[in-house]
């Protein structure tokens, strides 16, 4: 006994057994793997394409306003793996061609209509090369010029009231054009209702959406999820007035717009996730609890399991 | 001796969490994400101009270049008189000016940055000439005719087509103000 005790409580003997602990843990990871690749050999397909999953933000540059001229689709934001393997990303800017540049001097042929509803028509399309489910994050705020850096740029701030008047729902006065509903039976997008405010909306898309490889199975594009963009007309009535006396009694009424100088913004950020294990997936990478359910054509349909989404969604990250 | 047991203790550790960690990485994401905006631009300023020839008051009013699109009205008072305000069939008639049932004259347009009126002609009735002649023409007792214009900012509906205004919304209303001028 004593010898045993020398033997396991000596160098070689701790050595020995940590060699022992390390080779009975990867074998018994290689034994999982192999496993799981002989009983899920699909999985393990999926798998292997992973490394190129690619989301892509696009939004129709309308060459008219007649409405009978075909989409002009720009990619505008993207991020997806290139042919040597690195991320291939670019993030863009939104509503450049909201108001028409017709005579292509750079600048908007018109001021901006408050009032007026713009065409907005955003959608998604999968820039990889394996199938993915898509939320959409959108947030809708104003923002305050502050200052000037010192290499002359504007500074701008976010803020959450412009007008005395607005009680805290300055947001609400950025109208946009949703297309979607709590069930995603109009056009497959699903509005989270418990993770929207008026700051942000929060949209899933129901089904997956393909790869450009698997054209054949499915679109590689959403349907559009937003079309449209208008500044409520209530803003020209916020309004601060003054009054002072004038020369001969008269009286100068002087009326501040509260909205002027101030910039709207709309902001939209696109998750793509897996679809293989999709459940688990959302769970993991979103913290959402979705129920899916696979058609006859075996078409997975994702929807949201009622109040349970996290307080705070990866969209507030 | 006890020290490198701990570190291959701590090795093995590692090693076991680290499997566990592949596993919580096996889910692949990306994302994608852009943003713009417009900077809106309100607020208007206009000028009433007054031009008196033989008993007659031009009345026009500018917005400055600045300005967002306004409606404009008119009204003009006389005390210890008549006046006769766009007459039709008179010179100075517009037809872009119109009486509305509550006396004030409304233009028809809606005034651009940069535009003006077309005059508003206001007779001022009843005034006793003193001298008419070579010497002193038209040599009239005083006067004081008193104009007043407002001018709202215009509304438009979602295809960009201004809405008619509503002047009878108040401000306590949460709805409206509007700029006053005078000039007598």
């Amino acid at each position: 006994m004593k010898k045993f005790k020398k033997i396991v409580f000596s160098p070689a003997g701790t050595i020995a057994m940590f060699v022992m602990a390390a080779v009975l843990l990867l074998t018994s990871s290689i034994g999982g793997a192999r496993a799981a690749l002989t009983y899920y050999s699909d999985t393990y397909t999926s798998q292997l394409q992973m490394y190129d999953i690619g989301v892509t933000l696009q939004e129709n540059w309308k060459p008219g306003e007649d409405g009978t001229q075909a989409p002009d689709w720009h990619d505008i934001s993207w991020r997806y793996y290139d042919d040597d393997g690195r991320w291939e990303e670019n993030s863009g800017t939104l509503l450049t061609q909201m108001i028409p540049d017709k005579d292509g001097d750079g600048k908007p042929d018109e001021s901006l209509v408050i009032g007026k509803k713009y065409d907005e028509e955003l959608r998604v399309a999968n820039s990889g090369t394996i199938n993915e489910f898509v939320r959409v994050s959108i947030y809708k705020y104003w923002m305050q010029k502050t200052g000037v850096d010192e290499d002359g740029n504007e500074i701008w701030e976010k803020v959450r009231s412009v007008s005395q008047r607005d009680e805290n729902t300055s947001p609400d006065n950025i109208i946009l054009g949703l297309l979607c509903d709590a069930t995603g039976v109009d056009n497959g997008w699903l509005l989270d209702e418990s993770s929207t405010t008026d700051e942000r909306v929060v949209l899933y898309y129901n089904k997956a959406i393909y790869a450009p490889a698997n054209a054949e199975q499915g679109s590689v594009e959403t349907p559009i999820f937003c079309n449209s963009i208008q500044i409520s007309p209530n803003i020209i009535w916020k309004v601060t007035e003054t009054r002072t006396e004038a020369d001969g009694g008269r009286v100068n009424i002087v009326t501040t717009y509260d909205y002027d100088g101030y910039k709207f913004v709309l902001d939209v950020k696109v998750d793509a996730i897996q679809e293989h294990n999709i459940e688990t997936a959302v769970k993991s990478a979103w913290g959402l609890d979705v129920n899916v359910n696979t058609t006859r054509s075996g078409e997975k349909v994702l929807s949201l399991v009622k109040d349970a989404s996290p307080e705070s969604t990866a969209a507030d990250q | 001796m006890k020290k490198r047991s701990m570190i291959l203790a701590a090795l093995a550790m590692v090693m076991v969490l680290g499997a566990g960690i592949s596993n919580a990485r096996a889910y692949f994401t990306t994302y994608a994400e852009a943003e713009g905006g417009y900077v809106v631009k309100l607020g208007d300023t206009t000028r009433l101009e007054e031009n008196v020839v033989n008993l007659h008051k031009a009345v026009s009013i500018t917005s400055e270049s600045t300005s967002e699109p306004v409606w404009i009205r008119v009204k003009a008072y006389y005390a210890e008189g008549d006046l006769q305000i766009n007459e039709e069939g008179t010179e100075g008639y517009s037809a872009k000016w119109s009486l509305g049932e509550d006396d004030w004259w409304y233009y028809s347009d809606v005034v651009m940055a940069g535009e003006t009126t077309e005059v508003l002609d206001v007779a001022i009735m009843g005034v006793e000439v003193l001298e008419d002649d070579l010497l002193n023409p038209s040599k009239v007792e005083d006067f004081d005719v008193i104009v007043v214009y407002e001018s709202i900012p215009v509304e438009y509906d979602e295809n960009g087509d201004p809405l008619t205004p509503d002047w009878d919304a108040e401000i306590g209303d949460d709805n409206i103000t509007v700029d006053t001028g005078s000039a007598n």
